[in-house]
């Protein structure tokens, strides 16, 4: 795809670099050679550390990096224990690894690379919203998994149809099936943005990075420190609202259809 | 002719995405931080989860204006429309 620049005079290569992904293939069935490329390397880098990790594992006297990655550990078993209550869902290693690697992969395009950049290395792999879209149908397709297994099949379907409509709307079969129709689009457009709140955040962290570099030239030295300060808060903070949002879904997703039911029956019963 | 004001047309248009959706986050940013201040106020012991809470909705707002601004750029930067120009 050849895209012209609205720009005289500037050098626009680095911006057309950073917004157009280098593909093997063509059409359909076109692969993005560079996310995979620095998905592979994120997850080296991924794995070394869990290496390192597990290599210097100490009960008594923890390391730096030991004590961080159990702040973290305990803080998101903190939150899965708040969100999920008692339940019966083993969401803990997704959620830990999900998070740990979506940080290192939101971080990662922000390495300083302004001198040796090039096309293929040293973008997040989160900045290609392929990637974004399977993490974020991963997250839909468990939520949907453990939706049937919790409400028994049979619950799942019925609780498309349990919204508690008022008496004037008309009767009462009709409306249900058109708010079941409502949400069945609210849980399509789910993975929708899931997947477009980090593509973007993230790609427009790294598309901003390159424009004040391209546009600013020697200014670019104060207004750069600055963005990439804001990115590394923007990467953490998608890194965990994915990640939360997740939990959260699935909370939602397995609330027994029990006592779904009784409060239906309850507001049925008030509205006759 | 037609280059020009289509270029006019999207540094408009990117303009108006920006600033609305800058509007628009600011209000809502502004209505978290204050209640979260005031929770704060209230029940100085509840500061860790109302502020995990705080950037969670900070992220869910401030993810909206980041879409408008990656289209704008879009827009200003690598305009698809040129292309499609006769």
């Amino acid at each position: 795809m050849l895209l012209t620049s609205a720009l005289p005079g500037i050098d626009t290569k680095p911006i057309e670099e950073e917004t157009v992904h280098k593909t093997i293939g063509s059409g359909f069935l076109a692969i993005n050679i560079d996310t995979i490329i620095n998905l592979l390397i994120v997850s080296v880098i991924f794995l070394i550390g869990a290496w390192v990790l597990r290599r210097q594992l100490r009960r008594d006297r923890p390391s730096r990096f030991q004590v961080i990655v159990e702040m973290i550990i305990d803080f998101l078993n903190g939150l899965i224990r708040d969100t999920l209550g008692t339940k019966p869902i083993n969401i803990a290693p997704l959620a830990i690894s999900l998070f740990t690697f979506l940080l290192l992969s939101n971080w990662f395009g922000l390495i300083p690379f302004l001198f040796f950049k090039s096309p293929y290395f040293f973008k997040s792999p989160t900045n290609d919203v392929n990637v974004a879209f399977a993490l974020a149908i991963m997250s839909i397709v468990l939520l949907h998994i453990y939706s049937i297994r919790f409400r028994t099949p049979k619950g799942y379907v019925k609780h498309y149809f349990s919204v508690v409509t008022p008496r004037w709307l008309g009767p009462w079969g009709w409306t249900r099936v058109v708010f079941a129709f409502l949400e069945l689009i609210q849980e399509i457009s789910r993975p929708i943005t899931l997947s477009f709140r980090l593509y973007f955040n993230i790609f427009v962290g790294e598309l901003m990075l390159v424009l004040i570099i391209v546009l600013l030239s020697y200014a670019s030295v104060i207004a750069g420190p600055v963005w990439v300060g804001f990115s590394i808060f923007v990467g953490a903070v998608q890194a965990f609202i994915f990640t939360m949002l997740t939990i959260a879904y699935i909370a939602m997703g397995t609330e027994t259809a029990h006592s779904d039911d009784e409060h239906a029956e309850g507001a049925t019963a008030a509205a006759h | 002719m037609d280059k020009a004001l289509l270029l006019g047309m999207s540094a408009i248009a990117a303009g108006l995405m920006l600033g609305l959706g800058a509007l628009g986050a600011g209000i809502g940013d502004g209505l978290v931080s204050s209640r979260t201040v005031e929770g704060t106020a209230r029940q100085p012991e509840a500061r860790g989860s109302l502020l995990t809470l705080m950037f969670i909705g900070v992220g869910l707002i401030e993810a909206l204006p980041i879409i408008g601004l990656g289209i704008a750029l879009l827009l200003l930067f690598a305009n698809p429309l040129l292309s499609k120009l006769p």
